[in-house]
Order: C-alpha cells, then structure tokens, then sequence
C-alpha cells in the first residue's frame, strides 16, 4: 500500500507503519489464533505466535504513536482527542 | 499404517416425497436425493507459512488452506 502524500496529516507517516501493514501483522496473529485453538501444545506454533504477536505489538506502538489511536484504549487523554483529529486508517 | 476397510453406508431411502417433476430442479429436491455419508476432516500439522502481505490477501497464512472454492452454487 502506498502511502498517501496528499493526506494533509502532520505526522511523518513514511517512516512508520502503514495501515496495512498493521493489518497484515494482525492477521497472521488472528489465524494463528485459529490454529492454536485446536493445537494448543504446538510448539512451533507457540514460537512463531510470540514472534509475530511482538512484531504486531512493536508495529502497532509505532502507529499509535507516530500517525493515532488504532483502538479506543490507544487514546491518552492527555493528548486530546487523538481519536477524532489524528488521520484515518485510509489517509496514510 | 494400513487403512481399515471403509464402513458400509446405509443405502439412501427409496423415496422422500420430493421427487415430483415440479420439485427436481429445487435444492431440496437435489438434497433428499443424496446419499448419506460420513464426513472427517484431517487434523492440520505445522509447516510453512506466508507472508504477511500475501497471508491477508489470500487469507490464511497457510499454504496448505489456501484452496480453490468452486462448487458454491453448484450443488445441482
């Protein structure tokens, strides 16, 4: 996905993770979900979700911080209503 | 290991009262007329995975899951 020059948002969203990629890390950690429903002693599968449940979790914090809240409970109050004003999924 | 002999199907019944010329071209006529069968589905080991561009796109991150659909609507 590309990035959005025309977006008009302040951040600096080429550095950081794009939409995408966030939901591409998320997904793969979702279906690994499914798997480790009906295999919940594998342990390559147990690695592997550590590993990308990290990369998910390191990706997302870069979003959150660098372009906006993904989830409500990413807004911190105390920099205002990141949730309405920070750009949308779509725009970076 | 060696498979055991498949377990014999009950035949399916003669007549279901769906098959009056006006009913055969309507899914419920095509189901009554199908056979009974035991269904199984294999348990899923761990192997490789794709990537995670190419994981949501086809979505699922297994290769071995990522198969054709094509009898949807074509159960006549």
């Amino acid at each position: 996905m590309e990035n959005n020059m025309n977006c008009g948002c302040t951040q600096n969203a080429l550095t950081g993770p794009t939409a995408m990629q966030l939901a591409q890390a998320g997904f793969v950690i979702f279906d690994l979900l499914l798997y480790l429903d009906t295999h919940p002693t594998d342990q390559n599968a147990l690695s592997y979700f550590a590993a990308k449940k990290s990369q998910y979790e390191q990706a997302k914090a870069a979003y959150v911080q660098q372009i906006g809240p993904v989830r409500i409970s990413d807004v911190d109050p105390a920099d205002g209503w990141t949730w309405g004003e920070t750009p949308w999924p779509w725009e970076v | 290991m060696a498979c055991a002999a498949p377990m014999q199907a009950a035949p399916a019944p003669a007549a279901c009262g769906c098959e009056t010329p006006s009913e055969q071209t309507s899914r419920e006529a095509c189901l009554c007329n199908m056979s009974l069968a035991m269904s199984y589905v294999l348990m899923q080991g761990w192997a490789q995975t794709y990537e995670p561009a190419v994981a949501l796109s086809r979505g699922t991150i297994f290769p071995e899951l990522d198969l054709p659909f094509l009898a949807a609507g074509r159960i006549c």
